[in-house]
C-alpha cells in the first residue's frame, strides 16, 4: 500500500543518497555556496570584533553594511581619532583584544612587503608595530602565496568563488534549458511529425517577423538608453512580452481562416529550422560577437553569463537531438503513443531521463568551460570590471609570470573541484533518475 | 538516404547565403570603422605615433575604394521612416545620429535638411581667422577688447559643440545645446558669420520638430537597393578587382591587401594539421579509456583515470604549454623538443621534398600538439563511459551475456555501435575547426595559423577576412553535420529521417 | 588491448627518437635578430608596423638620415645636407655619384622625383602618413644640365623640412614604372582638391598597391646592402647581402656590412624569448621581458655569452585628465587646474615604476623625454604627496560634505561626487596601474573606477573626448616631433590626438614659432616655454618612460647599443675571429 504514497521526488533523493561519491559532492558544493554567501567574513583584512580605547567594534560587519563607515573614539589625551574602517591599518593599532577573519586579508589590498609574486612556501616579511621587517607571524601568512602587487591569492579565490559560481549555474542554466527544449523538439518531431493547419503556420511565420519588428527593431533606442541606466532588464522583458504576444495573437487569429486550403495540415519541417539555425549560430565565432555586444551595453556580469550562456546552447542542442532521434523509435514511445498520451507528455515523461545521460556530462564540462571562458575574456578586457575578483582573473595573473605556479595551481585547484561535483552529482541523478535502474 | 542527402545539399545554399549575410550584418554592426583604422596609426599599446592624421577626404576616398559607400543588401527591412540614403553617410557616429533622429520625428526630408545645416555652421568656422578679429577688435589706441586667448577659446568653444551637437539625438541635451550656444553668439559679434548659418540650423530644427510623424516608425517597410550593394559584389564581382566569391574570389584583405585566398590557404593547412592530429591523438585515447573505464566501473582503474582527466582539463591551456616549454625545451632541463616556429630558418631549405619538410617539421609540432589536445581527454572519455553505462544496463546485453556471448565481443558489438552517437556528435566538430585554431597557442609557440589571424581581423576590423572565415567555418559546418547525421543513420539503423 | 598498447608504445618512441635539437652552429657569419610579429608588408609606402623601419635599415636607403650617436642629421644619399633659401620654402640637395641600383643604373634625380610623387598621391595606399607629406612637399624642381640636383619646394617655414627625407625610401623610376605611365601625373594635380584619376594612372596603382608588393621577396627591392630572400609568414625574414653592393667601399659606419645573412626571427611570447636566449638560439632582441633579463642576468653562462642592458628610451606612459568635458555625459572633474594638481600628486609613479617595471624605467616632467636635449629641467618632477593633494582639492571646493568618504562639490546646481571613471586599454600593466592608482586616490576621499575596453573603443572614446581619466602613452624618437599634433586647440575640436582639450592662443602661437624657428635659439625657447605651460597646465599626469631592454650576442664585435629604436645596428655586427673557426657543440 506504500504505492499510494510513492513520490518519485523521493524515491529519487533515496536513490541519490545510495550514490556516495554523489553525495559527498553535494555537501562540497554545499560548502562552495556558503563561502560564497559569506566571503567577507571569511576573508578581510579588518577583524571580526575588536576592543579599541574602550570601545568595541565590528569593522567587517559593519562594512558589509556601510562600505565607507567612518569611527571615532577619544584616545588618553582626549584628542578624537578617526577611524576609516577600510583605510585602517588594523594590525598597527593597539588593539586590547581583537578576533580577525580566518583569511585575514582582503582581495583587492596589495601587501606591500611582500610584492614580487611571493610563493606560499617562501619566507614572507612583515613591518611589526616597531617599524622594523620581520618574519611574517603565521597567524598573518599568506598561505597560497601572492600577486606582483602583493594581494593575497586565498582571499581572492575566497572572493571569486562568488562569481564562479554564478557564471557557471546561470550560463549552463541558460544554456540547458534552451538547449534541451530545442534539441528535443527538432530530434523528437523531425521534420515530418509536427503538424499544424496551413494557416497556422504561415500566420506563426509572419508572426515571426512582425515579432522581431515590434519588440526589437522598433524599441532599439528605447533598449539602448535603458541598458546605459541601468533598468535594460525590464526593458528587455518587455520586448520578450511584446514578441510573445504577437506570436500567441497572430496563432489565435489564425484560427479563423481554418477552412480550405488554409485549413489543410501541413507538416512543418521544425528539425531543419532548428538544425540550420544551430548551423548558423555556430559559425559565428564567439569573439565577434562578445566585441560587437560588449560596445553597446555597459560591462556587467549578468551581460557575460548571458552571452556565455547563448553561445553554448547548441552544443547541448546537438546531443539532445541524436539521442531524440534514437529514442523516438523506441517501442516504449510507440507504446506510449498508441495509449494517447499526447506527444509532449511522451517526450517529457518517458523520452527525457534517458537522453539526459550526455547532457549532463555537457552541462558539467559547460560550467567549467564558463569559468575558463570568462577568464579569456577579462584577458581580452570583457566581462566582469576589472576591480572585481574571478577565479578566471586569478588565473590571468599567472600568465605573465609562469614561475609564481600558485597562480595557477590553486584557481586550477578550485576549477577541478568544480568540475568533478559537477560531474559526480550529474551522473548521481541520472542514475537515480533513471527508471530502468530501479531496484 | 540519397534522396535525404539531396535535400540537404540543396539547402546548403540558402543558409550559405544566411551566414555570409549575417557577417555583413555583424561586421557593419560592430563599433569599430575599418577607414578611421587605415587613417590612423596606433601602436597596439595604446601608444600612437605622433605624427598620423588624414583629412576628411582622405577618409571619404578610402571609403569609396573598400566598398564601404554602398547599402548592405539588395534590401533592407525597416520602418517608413528609415532613411534609404543613410549608407552614403560618410562618418559613423553621423549615421547613427540621423537614423536615431528619424525614428523619433519621422519625418526624414526635415531631418537631413536640419542635418545639412548643421554641417554648414561646422564649414563657417574655417573661415574665422585668430589674427583678423583679434586685429578688428583692437581699437586705434591699440586696446583689444578681447584676449587672444578668450578668442581662441571662444571659438574652439563652438566649434566643439557644434560637433557634439552632430552627434546626439537626445532633444533635451540639443535644446541647451542650442540655448548656450544661442548665448554665446550673441555675447561674441565677431562669430556673426557662424551665427548666421546658425539661425538657420534652428528654424530647421524647429520645423523638423513640428513636422514630427513619429507614427512613421510603427510601419514596417522593405527598402530596395537594386544590385548595387556590397552583397552583390562580394558574390560576384565588381568588375573591377574583385572577381567574386562565385568564382572563387574572396576579395582582398584591408590589412595589407594581400588576396584574402593567399592569405587564408597560407596558413590554413598548418591549422587543419593540427585539428586532425588532435583529433586523432585525443580519439585513440579518449575512447578505449572511456570504454575500459566503464567497465571497469568505480574500480581504482575508473577514479584514477576520471581524476587524472579532470585535473588536466581544469590546467589553462597557457599554463600547460608554457610548462611544456619549461620543461622540454629548456638548456637547463630536458632539451628533446625545439622552443618556437614550425621551422628551423637556419636550417630549413624551401627545395626539399614534402617528406624532408614533413621530417624537419615534426619536433616543431610535438609540443603544440600536446597543449591543443589534452584538454579534450576528460571531456570525450567521459562521453564515451557515460555512453557505455549506460547501454550496460540494457536489457539485450543482459540477454546477450545471459547467451553465452563473451565480455569482448558483447562490449565491441553493442555497446560500442549504441553509445556512438555523442562521438558522432563531438567528431562533427572537426569541420569547422579544421579553419580555427587557439589564438594562445599559436602565441606561445609562434605558430603562424589561422587562430591568430582571425583575432588579428576582428580586432582590426577585416571585414573581407571576416566575411571569409564566416562563409568557409558555416561551410565546414554543415557539411560535418550532413555527414553526423548519416553517420546517426549508419550506425544505428533504427533512425530514420523520414 | 596488448595490440593497443603496442601501438601507443611504438608512436611514443618514434615521437621521441624523432626530435634531436640540434645546438646553433655559431661560427656561421649570420644574424639571428628577434621580431616580434610578422610586419604586415614590406611595401615601400603602404604599410606602417613597428617592424618596418627596422628591417628597411637594411633593404632601403633614404637621402637623410638620424645619426645614432650624435642624434643629427646627415646625409646617406645625398653628398651634404640640403641648402636652404633665405623664405625657407627652397631646399637644394644633390646625389652622391656613386650609387648604383641593383640592375647597375646610375641613381638619379629622376628617380626622387618618382619617389615624391608616389608617397604624396591620394592614390596610394598610405592614408594614415601621407597627410604628413602632402602637408610639406609642395614641388620637387628637376635640373637638366646637373641629373643628380634637384629642389625640394615646401609649403612653408618648418624645423623639420630638411629632414622630411629621413622615412622616404627610394625607388627606382625605371623599374616600377618603364613605360613611363605617371609622366603626365605633375604635383599640381596631386594636390589639387579635385584630384581626378585617369585610368591608366588607377590602373597601375591598383597593381602597385597590390599586396604581392609586400610579402613577394622578389619585389622588395631597394637601395640597402641586404636583399630579401626569403619570407615565412609568421616565422621568419632573411636577407641575404647583396654582392657588389654600389657602397661596398664606403667609409661611412653605416655602410660597413659585415653579416652574410641577417635572419629575422618572429617569436612572439616572452617565455620562448627567454628560453631561446637560454640556448643561444638569438644573436640580438630589444624585446626582452624585464624580469626575465634580471634572471637571465643572475646567471655566469648568459653574462658570459651576451652583452645586455637597460636602455632609455623616447616613448612615454600618461594619465590623461579631461579638461574640458561637456558637462553631460561627462561632469566637470577637471576644469580647475588645482585638481589635475591633485591628481598629478595623487598617483603613485615611483611606485608604479617599481613594480611594473622592477624600477627600469625614468620619470620626465613634461612632453620632451629627459634624453632630448631640449628637455626643460628648471621644472620639477611632482611627487606622491597625499596631504597636499587633499589640502588642493580642499581649496578647488572639493570637500566631503555627506560622509561617505568620497569627495563633492556643487556644480551648476548639482551636488557632482568626485567620482569617476580611469579609461584604458585593456592589458594586464594597465589593469595592476589602474588599482594602484585607485587605491592611492581613496586615501584622499577621491573615487576612481576602473574601465578597460578594447583598443578600438579606447581610441574612439579617446578623439572624442569620452572619457574622464585615461591611460595612454606616446612613441618617440630622437628626432623632433611636431607638437601640433598632440598640444595644438585644433587638434582638439577636430577630433585630433590633443585628447584632454589642452591649449590657448599662446600656446599655439608657441607651437607655430617652433616649427617655423629655423635659428635653434628660438626654436629652444618656443619649446622651454611650450613644456613649461604643459606642466602648469597638467592636461597630462606623466608617468613613465620604460627602459628598452636589449641583449647581443658577445660572439660579435661592434654591438653597440643607442637610444633611438632600435637600439642597434645589426648589419655592423662583425663576427670575432675567435668564433670563426669553431665547431658546433654536440
Amino acid at each position: 500500500m506504500e504505492q499510494n504514497n510513492f513520490s518519485f521526488k523521493k524515491y529519487a533523493w533515496q536513490q541519490f543518497k545510495k550514490n556516495k561519491s554523489a553525495l559527498i559532492s553535494l555537501y562540497i558544493l554545499v560548502g562552495l555556496v556558503f563561502i560564497a554567501l559569506f566571503a567577507p567574513i571569511i576573508a578581510n583584512d579588518q577583524p571580526l570584533y575588536c576592543k579599541y580605547k574602550g570601545e568595541t567594534f565590528y569593522p567587517a560587519f559593519s562594512t558589509l553594511v556601510n562600505s565607507s563607515k567612518v569611527d571615532s573614539v577619544m584616545n588618553d589625551a582626549g584628542v578624537v581619532e578617526q577611524l576609516q574602517f577600510d583605510i585602517t591599518d588594523w594590525r598597527k593599532l593597539d588593539l586590547e583584544s581583537v578576533v580577525w577573519a580566518p583569511i585575514p586579508y582582503s582581495p583587492d589590498k596589495g601587501d606591500r612587503y611582500n610584492r614580487e609574486y611571493v610563493s606560499p612556501l617562501d619566507e614572507q616579511r612583515y613591518k611589526n608595530s616597531d617599524n622594523e621587517i620581520v618574519a611574517i607571524p603565521s597567524r598573518l601568512r599568506h598561505v597560497m602565496g601572492t600577486d606582483k602587487i602583493g594581494r593575497d591569492l586565498a582571499s581572492g579565490l575566497v572572493h571569486g568563488t562568488r562569481i564562479s559560481l554564478l557564471v557557471g549555474v546561470l550560463a549552463m542554466g541558460i544554456a540547458s534549458i534552451i538547449g534541451v527544449f530545442l534539441g528535443a523538439l527538432a530530434g523528437f518531431f523531425g521534420d515530418r511529425n509536427l503538424l499544424m493547419p496551413r494557416a497556422k503556420y504561415i500566420f506563426t511565420l509572419i508572426g515571426v517577423f512582425l515579432a522581431f519588428f515590434y519588440g526589437f527593431g522598433v524599441r532599439k533606442y528605447t533598449l539602448a538608453n535603458a541598458f546605459s541606466e541601468g533598468n535594460g532588464l525590464i526593458e528587455l522583458f518587455i520586448s520578450f512580452l511584446i514578441i510573445v504576444a504577437i506570436l500567441v495573437g497572430l496563432r489565435l487569429l489564425s484560427r479563423l481562416f481554418k477552412f480550405g486550403w488554409l485549413g489543410k495540415e501541413v507538416s512543418v519541417p521544425i528539425d531543419t529550422y532548428i538544425s540550420r539555425g544551430i548551423e548558423i549560430l555556430n559559425s559565428i565565432p564567439r569573439l565577434i560577437l562578445i566585441i560587437t555586444i560588449s560596445a553597446i551595453f555597459v560591462r556587467s556580469i549578468w551581460l557575460i553569463m548571458v552571452i556565455i550562456g547563448l553561445t553554448s546552447w547548441t552544443g547541448i542542442a546537438r546531443f539532445t537531438r541524436a539521442e531524440f532521434l534514437r529514442i523516438r523509435e523506441l517501442e516504449y514511445i510507440q507504446a506510449a503513443k498508441s495509449l494517447g498520451y499526447s506527444n509532449f507528455r511522451a517526450v517529457a515523461k518517458h523520452a527525457l531521463p534517458n537522453a539526459l545521460a550526455p547532457v549532463f556530462v555537457s552541462i558539467a564540462f559547460g560550467v567549467a568551460s564558463a569559468i575558463l571562458i570568462e577568464s579569456s575574456l577579462s584577458f581580452l578586457g570583457i566581462g566582469v570590471p576589472d576591480d572585481v575578483v574571478t577565479w578566471g582573473s586569478l588565473l590571468n595573473l599567472g600568465r605573465q609570470e609562469f614561475e609564481a605556479w600558485w597562480l595557477v595551481m590553486f584557481p586550477g585547484f578550485a576549477i577541478f573541484i568544480t568540475i568533478t561535483i559537477y560531474n559526480l552529482i550529474g551522473e548521481g541523478l541520472r542514475d537515480a533518475l533513471d527508471p530502468r535502474l530501479k531496484s | 538516404m540519397l534522396k535525404y542527402i539531396a535535400k540537404r545539399v540543396l539547402i546548403f545554399i540558402p543558409t550559405l547565403l544566411a551566414i555570409s549575410l549575417l557577417a555583413f550584418i555583424l561586421n557593419i554592426s560592430a563599433p569599430a570603422d575599418p577607414v578611421e583604422k587605415l587613417s590612423n596609426t596606433a601602436d597596439k599599446e595604446g601608444a600612437a605615433n605622433q605624427q598620423s592624421n588624414a583629412s576628411k577626404k582622405t577618409k571619404q576616398d578610402l571609403r569609396k575604394k573598400l566598398g564601404l559607400d554602398l547599402p548592405i543588401f539588395y534590401f533592407s527591412f525597416g520602418s517608413l521612416s528609415d532613411c534609404d540614403t543613410l549608407y552614403k553617410v560618410a562618418d559613423k557616429d553621423h549615421a547613427a545620429t540621423l537614423s536615431e533622429l528619424s525614428h523619433y520625428y519621422g519625418n526624414w526630408e526635415d531631418v537631413s535638411a536640419y542635418f545639412h545645416q548643421l554641417s554648414n555652421v561646422q564649414t563657417s568656422h574655417s573661415s574665422l581667422d585668430l589674427e583678423e578679429i583679434f586685429m578688428m577688435n583692437t581699437d586705434i589706441d591699440s586696446n583689444p577688447l578681447y584676449s587672444k586667448n578668450e578668442i581662441n577659446d571662444v571659438i574652439t568653444q563652438s566649434n566643439f559643440e557644434v560637433n557634439a551637437m552632430m552627434e546626439t539625438a537626445n532633444p533635451s541635451v540639443l535644446e541647451s545645446k542650442f540655448n548656450s550656444l544661442d548665448e554665446l553668439y550673441s555675447n561674441y559679434s565677431f562669430l556673426s558669420v557662424v551665427k548666421n548659418e546658425f539661425d538657420l540650423a534652428k528654424v530647421s530644427y524647429e520645423k523638423m520638430l513640428s513636422q514630427k510623424s513619429s507614427w512613421k516608425s510603427y510601419v514596417p517597410q522593405i527598402i530596395w537597393y537594386g544590385s548595387k550593394n556590397q552583397y552583390h559584389f562580394w558574390l560576384f564581382g565588381d568588375g573591377k578587382l574583385r572577381k567574386g566569391l562565385v568564382r572563387g574570389d574572396f576579395g582582398y584583405s584591408y590589412i595589407d591587401s594581400q588576396p584574402i585566398n593567399t592569405k587564408i590557404w597560407s596558413k590554413v593547412w598548418i591549422s587543419f594539421s593540427f585539428s586532425i592530429l588532435s583529433v586523432l591523438f585525443a580519439y585513440i585515447i579518449s575512447i578505449p579509456l572511456g570504454i575500459y573505464s566503464a567497465y571497469k566501473k568505480d574500480s581504482k582503474f575508473d577514479r584514477i583515470s576520471s581524476i587524472v582527466v579532470f585535473v588536466l582539463y581544469s590546467m589553462p591551456g597557457f599554463f600547460i604549454g608554457v610548462l611544456l616549454l619549461y620543461t622540454f625545451a629548456n638548456p637547463d632541463t630536458l632539451r628533446w623538443f625545439p622552443i618556437s616556429g614550425i621551422q628551423d630558418p637556419t636550417l630549413f631549405n624551401p627545395d626539399w621534398s614534402f617528406w624532408e619538410k614533413t621530417a624537419h617539421r615534426a619536433p616543431f609540432f610535438i609540443l603544440p600538439l600536446i597543449t591543443y589536445t589534452y584538454s579534450s581527454f576528460a571531456f570525450l572519455s567521459r562521453i564515451m563511459r557515460v555512453g557505455v553505462i549506460d547501454v550496460f544496463g540494457q536489457d539485450y546485453i543482459r540477454t546477450a551475456r545471459a547467451k553465452g556471448l563473451g565480455e569482448g565481443k558483447v562490449v565491441m558489438k553493442h555497446a560500442l555501435r549504441n553509445s556512438l552517437l555523442p562521438i558522432i556528435t563531438v567528431f562533427a566538430n572537426i569541420f569547422p575547426l579544421a579553419i580555427g585554431g587557439s589564438v594562445i597557442i599559436e602565441t606561445i609557440f609562434t605558430i603562424p595559423g589561422m587562430g591568430f589571424e582571425i583575432y588579428n581581423s576582428i580586432l582590426n576590423s577585416d571585414y573581407p577576412m571576416i566575411v571569409a572565415v564566416f562563409t568557409i567555418v558555416g561551410f565546414l559546418t554543415m557539411i560535418g553535420y550532413l555527414v553526423a547525421d548519416v553517420l546517426y543513420a549508419v550506425v544505428d539503423p533504427r533512425i530514420s529521417y523520414k | 588491448m596488448i595490440m593497443y598498447n603496442k601501438i601507443l608504445t611504438f608512436i611514443i618512441s618514434l615521437v621521441l627518437l624523432s626530435s634531436c635539437v640540434e645546438n646553433r652552429d655559431l661560427s656561421k657569419n649570420t644574424v639571428v635578430a628577434h621580431i616580434l610579429s610578422n610586419p604586415d608588408g614590406l611595401h615601400p609606402y603602404n604599410d606602417n608596423s613597428v617592424m618596418r623601419s627596422f628591417i628597411f635599415e637594411h633593404t632601403q636607403k633614404t637621402l637623410v638620415k638620424l645619426d645614432l650617436k650624435t642624434l643629427e642629421y646627415i646625409p646617406s644619399l645625398a653628398k651634404s645636407l640640403p641648402e636652404i633659401s633665405e623664405d625657407g620654402l627652397l631646399y637644394h640637395y644633390e646625389l652622391r655619384d656613386d650609387v648604383r641600383w641593383d640592375d647597375g643604373s646610375e641613381l638619379t634625380a629622376k628617380d626622387i622625383e618618382f619617389t615624391v610623387k608616389l608617397q604624396i598621391c591620394p592614390l596610394t595606399d598610405n592614408a594614415n602618413v601621407r597627410g604628413n607629406y602632402s602637408s610639406v612637399i609642395k614641388d620637387i624642381i628637376l635640373y637638366p644640365e646637373n641629373p643628380k640636383k634637384f629642389t625640394m619646394v615646401a609649403f612653408g617655414k618648418n624645423v623639420t623640412n630638411p629632414s622630411i627625407f629621413s622615412e622616404v625610401y627610394v625607388q627606382q623610376k625605371s623599374h616600377w614604372d618603364p613605360e613611363g605611365v605617371l609622366n603626365d601625373l605633375t604635383f599640381k594635380d596631386i594636390h589639387s582638391p579635385n584630384f581626378k584619376e585617369k585610368k591608366e594612372w588607377s590602373d597601375w596603382f591598383n597593381a602597385f598597391n597590390h599586396g604581392d608588393n609586400r610579402y613577394q621577396p622578389e619585389r622588395l627591392v631597394g637601395l640597402g646592402p641586404y636583399q630579401i630572400s626569403d619570407w615565412e609568414t609568421g616565422s621568419y625574414i632573411i636577407a641575404k647581402k647583396k654582392e657588389n653592393w654600389w657602397g661596398d667601399n664606403d667609409t661611412l659606419i653605416y655602410n660597413q656590412n659585415y653579416p652574410e645573412e641577417i635572419i629575422f626571427k618572429i617569436i612572439a611570447d616572452e617565455s620562448s624569448v627567454f628560453l631561446s636566449l637560454k640556448s643561444q638560439g638569438l644573436d640580438a632582441t630589444n624585446r626582452v621581458g624585464t624580469s626575465k633579463l634580471f634572471k637571465l642576468q643572475k646567471h655566469d653562462y648568459f653574462n658570459d655569452n651576451y652583452h645586455s642592458a637597460f636602455l632609455d628610451q623616447y616613448s612615454y606612459y600618461y594619465a590623461g585628465l579631461n579638461m574640458r568635458p561637456d558637462g553631460i555625459k561627462r561632469k566637470e572633474f577637471f576644469t580647475d587646474v588645482k585638481v589635475r594638481r591633485a591628481m598629478a600628486h595623487l598617483v603613485p609613479v615611483d611606485e608604479i615604476i617599481e613594480v611594473l617595471l622592477h624600477g627600469q624605467g625614468s620619470r620626465q616632467v613634461a612632453q620632451l623625454s629627459n634624453l632630448k636635449k631640449n628637455y626643460n629641467d628648471t621644472l620639477k618632477l611632482i611627487e606622491l604627496d597625499v596631504d597636499k593633494a587633499m589640502q588642493l582639492l580642499d581649496e578647488a571646493g572639493w570637500v566631503d560634505t555627506d560622509n561617505d568618504n568620497v569627495r563633492d562639490k556643487m556644480v551648476n546646481g548639482e551636488k557632482l561626487q568626485l567620482s569617476f571613471e580611469l579609461s584604458y586599454m585593456s592589458s594586464a600593466a594597465s589593469k595592476e596601474t589602474a588599482l594602484m592608482i585607485k587605491e592611492s586616490m581613496w586615501r584622499a576621499g577621491v573615487e576612481v573606477k576602473p574601465n578597460p575596453m578594447d583598443f578600438s573603443l579606447f581610441y574612439k572614446n579617446a578623439q572624442e573626448h569620452d572619457f574622464d581619466m585615461m591611460l595612454g602613452g606616446w612613441g618617440g624618437s630622437a628626432s623632433y616631433s611636431n607638437p601640433y599634433q598632440l598640444w595644438h586647440t585644433s587638434s582638439w575640436a577636430n577630433k585630433g590626438s590633443n585628447f584632454c582639450g589642452f591649449g590657448d592662443a599662446f600656446s599655439d602661437s608657441l607651437i607655430d614659432v617652433a616649427n617655423a624657428a629655423i635659428d635653434p635659439e628660438e626654436h629652444r625657447d618656443a619649446i622651454w616655454q611650450l613644456q613649461a605651460k604643459i606642466y602648469e597646465d597638467q592636461p597630462y599626469v606623466f608617468m613613465y618612460s620604460p627602459k628598452r631592454k636589449i641583449a647581443i650576442h658577445k660572439r660579435f664585435e661592434n654591438a653597440d647599443m643607442y637610444f633611438e629604436k632600435p637600439g642597434f645596428v645589426l648589419h655592423n655586427f662583425l663576427l670575432k675571429d675567435s668564433y670563426k673557426n669553431q665547431t658546433p657543440m654536440p
